[in-house]
């Protein structure tokens, strides 16, 4: 494989990862209205088209058609900026995911640095939008909402780190094959927990979604956004939700590996599973304080992941000899 | 001219743009932005390399984490304003050092013969892996010690205000 698309084939990646983002947003917000009203002993919309399918739909429409407000003292490129820079590493991110054989965008040999670096940028987006819309409670928003990316990001890392020692790849098709066998979630559990909380910390889900915390904020860093500019934080939101359950499909469920059926079916059922355990969390936890917030990763996930990581590698050199 | 070729002198006018635009504005925020894209597009110019595991790292650390922590640091300060910045009295002197540091790096490109690899370079990642814990293992450490100095310090400067 070359190392550089023609720009006519990167261009055509980049409109198909556009619109799965787009797709799978439209699908996750009717999936979580549905899950919610179910966990919540509500039956949510069921008046658009059978059984309430085409509700999203509607309101996409009514989105792009509103009128593109701005703030008269919001900072005016930075306002723009702000929800492109969300938007764009949700989509980038999912150049990697290994969907089955023939549905890899890009197998890149780092392809899970990658993974664990590309939405990193989404942070610049949110604090720009929060900072642009000169008002307290997106500022705070964005403030917060970056602070607890960063500091879940690194037991986050850290846990990934173990199933790299252990496949002693960072390729995402070599990762599927080490796990043939036997997926990870076997060897390595402790990773798969912190993993699986520290990615509900940094898509900002409740019990971890302080920035956008309703009773607080109104609505955290896009307080002040609607229309299109609001509809991309929710692409970003959504696409960034299922790119982390397909990285725990991949990193620890074993991606499509699986029996009879096809590769491409076995990882978007898994990934699916993993989706519906992050909106059932969501509806059935309280949110944190955002002290509890920081204190949780500092003082339990930090520590938590650096003994995991030190034990795995003690525990490799010891089967490993 | 390649594909490749054509983006690599395309990424490179958008680090150089970027970066002429950063040092340039009076706005602070602006020049971190263009700081962040000036990174991204110098993350390209690795990938174009076939330095893909640099390439990756210099958005990870760079993009997400230090561009991050300097709008961070911006935001919580006064200085946050969205005035433009005056102008400095140093100017003179910053560019004096910003023209001797600049020859020297175009001396060292220049003046340094680098080996050719026919065809396609190899995965760069388990070369790094064992040049850092191997030969470059004290460099590695070094730094080591000095992010971790580096933080103790911070720690230290935040504590003595409180009190």
């Amino acid at each position: 494989m070359s190392t550089v698309l023609t720009l006519g084939e990167g261009f055509g990646l980049g409109v198909v990862a556009f619109t799965l983002v787009g797709a799978i947003t439209t699908v996750f917000v009717l999936l979580e209205r549905r899950v919610s009203a179910r966990i919540q002993m509500r039956v949510g919309p069921t008046r658009t088209g059978p059984h309430g399918l085409l509700q999203t739909i509607a309101d996409i429409v009514k989105l792009l058609v509103k009128e593109d407000v701005r703030p008269e003292y919001a900072d005016p490129v930075a306002f723009r900026l702000g929800p492109m820079l969300t938007a764009v590493p949700a989509v980038l991110s999912f150049v990697v995911i290994p969907f089955g054989a023939p549905l890899v965008m890009r197998a890149l040999n780092v392809g899970i640095v990658y993974f664990l670096a590309v939405p990193g940028m989404t942070v610049v987006g949110l604090l720009l939008a929060g900072w642009a819309s000169y008002d307290n409670y997106s500022f705070l928003g964005g403030l917060r909402s970056s602070a607890q990316f960063i500091s879940y990001e690194i037991p986050r890392t850290l846990a990934v780190v173990t199933v790299v020692m252990l496949a002693g790849s960072l390729n995402t098709v070599d990762l599927l094959d080490a796990q043939k066998p036997v997926p990870y979630i076997v060897l390595l559990p402790v990773s798969f927990v912190i993993y699986m909380a520290t990615t509900l910390a940094e898509v900002n889900r409740i019990p971890f979604d302080i920035p956008e915390a309703e009773s607080e904020l109104v609505a955290g860093y896009h307080t002040e956004y609607s229309g299109f500019r609001w509809s991309l934080f929710f692409l970003a939101e959504y696409g960034a939700l299922y790119a982390a359950a397909a990285f725990a499909t991949l990193l620890f469920l074993g991606g499509g590996n699986g029996p009879v059926l096809p590769a491409v079916v076995w990882f978007v059922g898994k990934s699916l599973v993993v989706v519906f355990v992050f909106m059932w969390v969501r509806w059935t936890l309280p949110r944190f304080r955002a002290d509890q917030l920081m204190r949780l990763a500092w003082k339990v996930f930090l520590p938590a992941s650096l003994v995991n990581l030190v034990l795995a590698a003690f525990v490799m050199m010891a089967v490993g000899s | 001219m390649t594909a490749s070729d054509v983006l690599f002198i395309i990424f490179g006018v958008i680090a150089a743009a970027c970066a002429l635009y950063g040092v340039l504005t009076r706005y602070l925020l602006r020049s971190i932005v263009a700081l962040g894209a000036f990174l991204t597009a110098v993350a390209g110019e690795f990938y174009l390399l076939a330095a893909d595991f640099v390439a990756v790292v210099q958005i990870f650390v760079y993009v997400g984490g230090i561009v991050v922590l300097m709008l961070f640091a911006l935001m919580l300060s006064t200085s946050g304003e969205r005035q433009p910045l005056a102008g400095s009295d140093r100017r003179g002197l910053g560019s004096l050092l910003a023209y001797v540091l600049g020859g020297m790096v175009v001396w060292a490109t220049v003046g340094t013969r680098l080996p050719v690899v026919p065809g396609r370079l190899p995965a760069s990642v388990p070369y790094l892996g064992r040049a850092l814990l191997g030969g470059q293992v004290f460099a590695f450490e070094v730094l080591g010690v000095i992010l971790l100095a580096a933080v103790v310090a911070a720690l230290a400067l935040v504590r003595s205000e409180r009190l």
